[in-house]
């Protein structure tokens, strides 16, 4: 049985409906294991990206040196290991001096990204230097000017002098707030250590970054999770910039690969159709030789096992070649070197070609057990309502699961089923209010309408599935399409050019004016200044601040300060979540609180939080929760309090802008001066020059815009390929009838012209119905899972609409062209 | 040669040797087929149409019978149900000593195993497979032993030795149906049930097949049961009924 079934199986895969399931499930395969397999290395490299951004895999932290238990820990389990403490100290130039956030750092520091430098002042630098050796530091340019001091020049920090080498323009772990920072300095761990620094600090933060193999990062994880001290940080709880980008992009991946099976399903859906049919008699033939079901069975059974294997395989060899295109594609993109190629991806290709074998092709074998050998001699009557049930079920339930595994969301999952379903529920009511309104007006009409009518009534049936299928596949690539577009232009919105790439802090009240006119004078755009207020948290709810929720550890807690601003209307990049904005005329204290800082404290609207300014409390209701965009580069505050409420608080201002003139080398005469006006000027303001990272995370938006096109026109190509199949399967009886009125001498022109209307009006109905799907899909998709703004997409549903309307009778057109010109004796005589 | 044997007419239908209780021994009772009051309808109520009534006959061990009659005359339904592949409404069938009525379709399909060969009026071929996979495909799926060597001796005996690797679609109607005919006759069945074989096909085609078809008959020693509207090719049959209003009318 097993050699007859594999003859069998290689006989049939050569042509017919079997070979159209085949290559249905090889391409979807094909497109399924490119996809999983280049967004796997693309997530991997991502998640690289990711933790380049906490310049670790993972990063173990204490306010106490951290136990060497760790490390050696760490060294065993095959990690790399660097360390960082970080510690505020004083360093003297001359006769001045300045408080810095000093970082004493191994050798091996940072473990992911790169620190950039430069020999200059006033450069953005590069990646080619490793941190400072023995005997010399790095500091920030803002340092340099509260000193005075070039590069060269001679540092003195605790009780040792060591050589200023280079400028310190980005390093990859630089936290995202900037306000209360003092500039940076960068030592090696061997000279802190000389110079006493890490003896006396009773508020420094000891670091152990690790990187390697997940397993072992999480067998870490687990022995700190008992040590209180110790506090266990992943690049996924890093608040990085770019997050939700990385994350939205994961999303859209996985969407990109779901839509590659739904493409294949709809393809092989349509050849299941036709296969079914030929099986009814090929099943009553072999009944009626007497063949028992249990043979039958198990051949058709093996033949399936046999189809699904090759398939897979196939499939996955080609998706294993196209990924290696795909990911070199990727890699030269994000300049990075992807890791090597997984085996789980391809696992997982197998497991769903056996899924949708399962689901799509077993069910109509198995149905065929109550097929009367009587079939053979006369038609069998069409399958009644809980037979289709049964039919299709179990395909609906098998796509079902497929996109949860990729998804892995119920809730999304369900949503997915609900479109689906109503998409087919406004087909099948359409088809059907269409017909019954054709119906009526069959016999009026010129001969051309009469033989739309009656050939749109005559194949109802098979026009549903094929409709179903054509729909199913246009959703697909409309839902691509238009996600792309909605996250291409949330993107762009992010970082728009003129994003704000300066940051100042001090701003004294008296000088906001003075410094505003210097600042027009360099015609700085976007100028935005903010109050702020220095503030500690006493009670939450009545309970003391320390007692409440104790595990959650949003910015500021450690610390017990927070900063307060205030302002009448809600931030340009705020978005408010729940409850109302300040009411105007009220003095109580009012709280507007950032949404995820809020949750992490558990917090919502009617809950109370006291605030100590000075030596007086106040306590006030927070009233609303904003949701707050944290990569506009804009200044945004965790704690907004009405205006009202604030009038007598001491505060300085914050500011930001956006100044053309900085990092641009041919003015960087100019940067020097606005830069070195601002400090002479007002020597208390601290300015913060924020190019280098806007530039680094424009340039990741850019790397993950192209990644995101590879995947989309990849997947458009297969889809292509697939919706040619589904479009042309099922000519075959389209064929005998067209050579028959041929025959009955209806004349060409008749022909033409009736079977480009009949195939447009699919095609009308197609993309109108599919188009308000996918609409109603990307609307609910945008706002639940990528959390991007939703717009209304003319262009794209146009031109779903006429892809439909024209491609349809087009590829019609293209797969039987030769049928109204070929002598009809020879289409007879084919079928 | 059984060939000159009659089949008695249906007022002479209860012989002896026919008993339901018979066993289906190593020994093939004379009687191959025997069918007592067939009556069958489809639908039920006002919509109930009576497609066969009291039919009666009886086929010998390599006798032939043909059943002619009007496009409708229920010919096709009466093949069907003598076949076992439907169930009658009310009646008596045996086939092989067995009652069908009181078998399922799954053992009705193991009394036909390797006994009843079947030729179809549109020859019923796979199109995906070659000449010689349409004959070997059922004697494999029936588990017959040497199945290649009986395939090949059956196609040798229809003169499509030649054609072994043609698919249908590269063959004549002519072909096509003896391509059917090595089929039915590859596993050397004892009951051999033809519809229209000849419908499809052109006149000399349809010479060429009949005398194959009785050919392998007689060589064989099959008993026949032949559907046809074609008078002439009813006449090479040992006897002739003619269906009209549901009834059997025997023309000898």
């Amino acid at each position: 049985m097993l050699w007859l079934s594999l003859r069998q199986s290689w006989r049939e895969s050569r042509a017919g409906p079997l070979a159209g399931i085949f290559w249905a499930l090889v391409i979807t395969i094909a497109v399924l294991t490119a996809v999983n397999s280049a967004s796997d290395r693309a997530r991997q490299a991502l998640t690289l990206a990711a933790s380049e951004l906490l310049a670790a895999d993972m990063v173990l932290s204490s306010r106490q040196p951290l136990a060497e238990l760790y490390r050696q820990q760490a060294e065993t389990l095959g990690l790399q290991t660097a360390a960082t403490v970080s510690f505020n100290t004083v360093v003297f130039a001359g006769d001045k001096s300045s408080l810095v956030a000093a970082k004493a750092v191994t050798a091996d520091y940072p473990l992911r990204g790169r620190l950039r430098s430069s020999a200059q002042q006033y450069d953005s630098g590069d990646n080619s230097h490793p941190g400072p050796g023995n005997g010399a530091v790095w500091a920030e340019q803002r340092l340099l000017e509260q000193l005075g001091t070039a590069p060269g020049d001679l540092l003195q920090v605790g009780d040792q002098q060591y050589r200023l080498d280079r400028v310190l323009t980005l390093e990859p772990d630089r936290s995202g707030g900037f306000a209360g920072l003092s500039p940076r300095l960068l030592l090696s761990m061997d000279d802190a250590r000389q110079a006493g620094l890490l003896r006396s600090q009773s508020r420094a933060t000891w670091r152990l970054l690790l990187a390697g193999p997940p397993a072992a990062l999480q067998q870490l994880a687990e022995l700190a999770a008992d040590d209180a001290e110790v506090r266990v940080t992943t690049p996924q709880q890093a608040q990085a910039q770019s997050a939700d980008a990385i994350s939205q992009t994961r999303s859209f991946l996985s969407i990109a690969a779901l839509s590659a099976v739904f493409l294949g399903a709809a393809g092989m859906l349509l050849a299941m159709q036709q296969y079914q049919q030929r099986e009814q008699l090929n099943v009553a033939l072999w009944r009626s030789f007497g063949v028992p079901w249990s043979r039958i069975r198990l051949l058709m059974l093996l033949r399936l096992l046999w189809l699904t294997t090759v398939a897979a395989a196939g499939g996955i060899a080609i998706g294993i070649a196209l990924q290696a295109l795909l990911s070199a594609q990727l890699a030269a993109l994000m300049q990075v070197s992807l890791p090597p190629l997984r085996v789980l991806p391809l696992i997982t290709s197998f497991v769903i070609a056996a899924t949708l074998a399962a689901g799509l092709c077993l069910p109509p074998l198995l149905q065929l057990r109550g097929q009367s050998p009587m079939r053979i001699l006369r038609a069998a009557p069409g399958l009644r309502w809980q037979q289709l049930l049964l039919r299709y079920m179990p395909a609906l339930i098998s796509l079902l699961l497929i996109a949860w595994w990729q998804l892995r969301d119920w809730q999304l999952t369900l949503w997915i089923l609900l479109i689906l379903l109503l998409l087919l529920l406004a087909m099948s009511l359409a088809a059907t209010l269409l017909l019954q309104w054709l119906g009526r007006r069959q016999h009026a009409g010129s001969p051309v309408w009469r033989l739309v009518i009656s050939s749109l009534l005559r194949h109802r049936h098979g026009n549903a599935l094929h409709m179903a299928a054509i729909s199913l596949a246009l959703l697909a690539l409309l839902l691509l399409g238009w996600l792309r577009n909605d996250l291409l232009q949330q993107w762009q919105n992010t970082l728009q050019p003129g994003t704000p790439n300066h940051f100042l802090i001090n701003v004294q009240p008296t000088q906001r004016e003075p410094l505003q006119a210097l600042l027009q004078q360099y015609e700085v755009e976007k100028l935005e200044f903010g109050p702020m207020a220095v503030a500690r948290i006493s009670r939450i709810n009545g309970v003391p601040a320390a007692q409440w929720r104790p595990q959650a550890d949003p910015p500021g807690r450690r610390d017990g300060t927070v900063n307060l601003s205030w302002r009448d209307t809600l931030p340009e990049t705020n978005r408010l979540v729940s409850g109302e904005w300040f009411a105007p005329d009220s003095d109580q204290l009012q709280i507007s609180l950032a949404s995820d800082w809020a949750n992490e404290l558990d917090l919502a609207p009617g809950d109370s939080m006291t605030f100590s300014v000075g030596n007086e409390t106040r306590q006030g209701i927070i009233t609303s929760l904003r949701e707050v965009d944290w990569d506009s580069f804009r200044i945004n505050f965790f704690i907004l309090i009405n205006p009202a409420a604030a009038s007598d608080l001491d505060y300085q201002y914050v500011a930001n802008f956006y100044w053309s003139g900085s990092g641009n080398p041919a003015q960087t005469a100019g940067a020097d001066h606005l830069l070195r006006a601002i400090s002479s000027e007002f020597p208390n303001i601290t300015v913060f020059d924020t190019n280098a990272l806007v530039a680094r995370v424009n340039d990741l938006f850019q790397q993950l815009t192209r990644a995101l096109d590879s995947l989309f026109w990849f997947t458009l190509a297969a889809a292509v390929v697939v919706m040619l199949i589904t479009v042309q399967s099922g000519q075959q009886i389209r064929r005998r009838e067209t050579a028959l009125l041929r025959c009955m001498g209806v004349d060409r022109g008749t022909l033409y012209r009736a079977w480009w209307l009949e195939q447009t009006l699919i095609g009308c109905i197609i993309g109108v119905l599919t188009a308000l799907t996918a609409a109603l899909a990307t609307w609910w998709v945008s706002s639940h899972l990528l959390e991007i703004d939703w717009q209304w997409q003319w262009p794209l549903l146009l031109t779903a609409l006429l892809s439909a309307a024209l491609g349809v009778p087009l590829v019609n057109a293209l797969f039987s062209r030769g049928v109204i010109n070929t002598a009809p004796m020879r289409i007879l005589q084919m079928a | 040669m059984n060939m000159q044997q009659r089949l008695s007419d249906q007022h002479r239908v209860a012989d002896a040797d026919t008993s339901a209780s018979a066993p289906a021994t190593q020994q093939m009772p004379s009687v191959v087929l025997a069918c007592r009051n067939v009556s069958h309808s489809v639908g039920d109520g006002a919509d109930q149409l009576h497609i066969l009534r009291d039919i009666s006959l009886e086929l010998k061990s390599g006798a032939s019978l043909a059943i002619t009659g009007a496009s409708g005359s229920g010919k096709t339904t009466l093949l069907g149900l003598l076949a076992g592949l439907d169930v009658a409404s009310s009646g008596h069938i045996e086939m092989f000593g067995q009652s069908l009525q009181h078998l399922d379709e799954e053992q009705r399909a193991a009394l036909r195993r390797n006994q009843v060969g079947f030729v179809f009026q549109s020859f019923h071929l796979i199109p995906t497979l070659t000449a010689l996979d349409n004959v070997l495909l059922p004697l494999e799926l029936t588990a017959q032993a040497s199945a290649r060597k009986l395939a090949l001796d059956a196609l040798e005996r229809v003169g499509l030795s030649a054609r072994l690797r043609h698919y249908p679609g590269k063959l004549s109607g002519g072909e096509q149906q003896r391509v059917a005919l090595a089929r039915a006759f590859a596993g050397n069945p004892q009951l051999l049930f033809a519809d229209e074989p000849t419908g499809n096909l052109d006149h000399v085609s349809g010479q060429r097949i009949i005398e194959l078809l009785f050919e392998l008959n007689s060589a064989k020693a099959t008993s026949l049961v032949l559907v046809t509207h074609d008078l002439q090719l009813a006449s090479h049959c040992d006897r002739h009924a003619r269906l009209e209003q549901g009834r059997l009318v025997w023309q000898d």
